[in-house]
């Protein structure tokens, strides 16, 4: 799940690879342990994709239009239409929210959160069921 | 599964065994769950190395796991209270009860960690939350910044 990212000065090639690999790279000598415990010191919540989903789904959905401005990987999670999907699998979410998503604009833009209303009295829809939340992605 | 009083051994990083009862681990930690039942535990030799688990915090894990097992049947209130007091931890504390509970699958702390999260960082402003989730490279060139900045000045 954790992966490494790191290159070598020499060249500008990139080499990813899992934790589990360099603790077995560990274990045979391979690398310097101080190597590991300086990467462990430097994790943080960002470092793991599925979890940082897992928090932000769970945020009201106005402060999803703040957090894609927190950092680009951010915005790149949000985007993703892994997200969207994550989304619907959270109880109690707000209906009516649409993204709306403009393809001439430039990528860090390309998506606009608004409301229809704040709280629907009549549904906008008339062919779903006015309990079930729309999200209309393009 | 096995009797309620059976024990297994658990492994933290620092090579401490850890004795539970096998029921507890196995009602709420996915990934021992499906060790036992798929026969790869022996009772007599195995320990559960958990390496990415240090003992502070698999001691936690442990009394979590614990507690929801013996209090299930407590009012919803006197859980809630249990829980916030449970999670009374510092950020680094936090993170590493995130990953181990993340490691062990076990839903119910995940589920609980993920809100306690979510509520440290619901309705701040983005400066605020890059200060609580320590993220110091948001990734963005300077004139992205400033131009989300400009465009969205109440977020920050």
């Amino acid at each position: 799940m954790a992966v490494l990212a790191f290159s070598f000065p020499s060249s500008s090639a990139i080499f990813t690879m899992n934790l589990t690999t360099l603790h077995d790279m560990d274990v045979k000598g391979y690398v310097n342990s101080n190597m590991l415990d300086v990467l462990r010191e430097a994790k943080t919540i960002e470092d793991n994709d599925y979890v940082l989903t897992q928090i932000l789904i769970r945020v009201p959905l106005k402060d999803i239009i703040t957090f894609k401005c927190v950092s680009k990987w951010w915005l790149s999670l949000i985007t993703d239409p892994f997200f969207s999907r994550c989304l619907a699998t959270v109880k109690q979410r707000v209906s009516n929210l649409f993204l709306d998503l403009a393809p001439d604009t430039r990528s860090y833009q390309e998506v606009k959160f608004f409301y229809l209303t704040r709280k629907p009295t009549a549904h906008p829809f008339h062919h779903s069921s006015p309990k079930t939340p729309i999200y209309v992605l393009h | 599964m096995g009797s309620p009083l059976k024990k297994i051994m658990l492994c933290s990083s620092e090579k401490e065994i850890f004795s539970v009862e096998e029921q507890v681990m196995v009602q709420h930690s996915v990934i021992i769950n499906n060790m036992i039942e798929d026969g790869s535990y022996n009772y007599e030799e195995s320990k559960i190395p958990l390496d990415c688990v240090d003992s502070k915090t698999l001691k936690k894990v442990i009394d979590y796991c614990t507690y929801h097992t013996h209090h299930h049947n407590d009012n919803q209130e006197d859980l809630e209270a249990w829980d916030a007091q449970f999670l009374n931890v510092d950020s680094n504390g936090l993170y590493d009860l995130l990953m181990a509970a993340n490691y062990l699958e076990i839903r119910n702390l995940l589920d609980l960690i993920y809100r306690t999260i979510k509520n440290m960082i619901k309705g701040k402003k983005i400066d605020e939350i890059r200060r609580i989730l320590n993220i110091k490279d948001h990734g963005f060139t300077p004139e992205e910044e400033e131009q989300n900045r400009k465009e969205y000045p109440h977020f920050y």
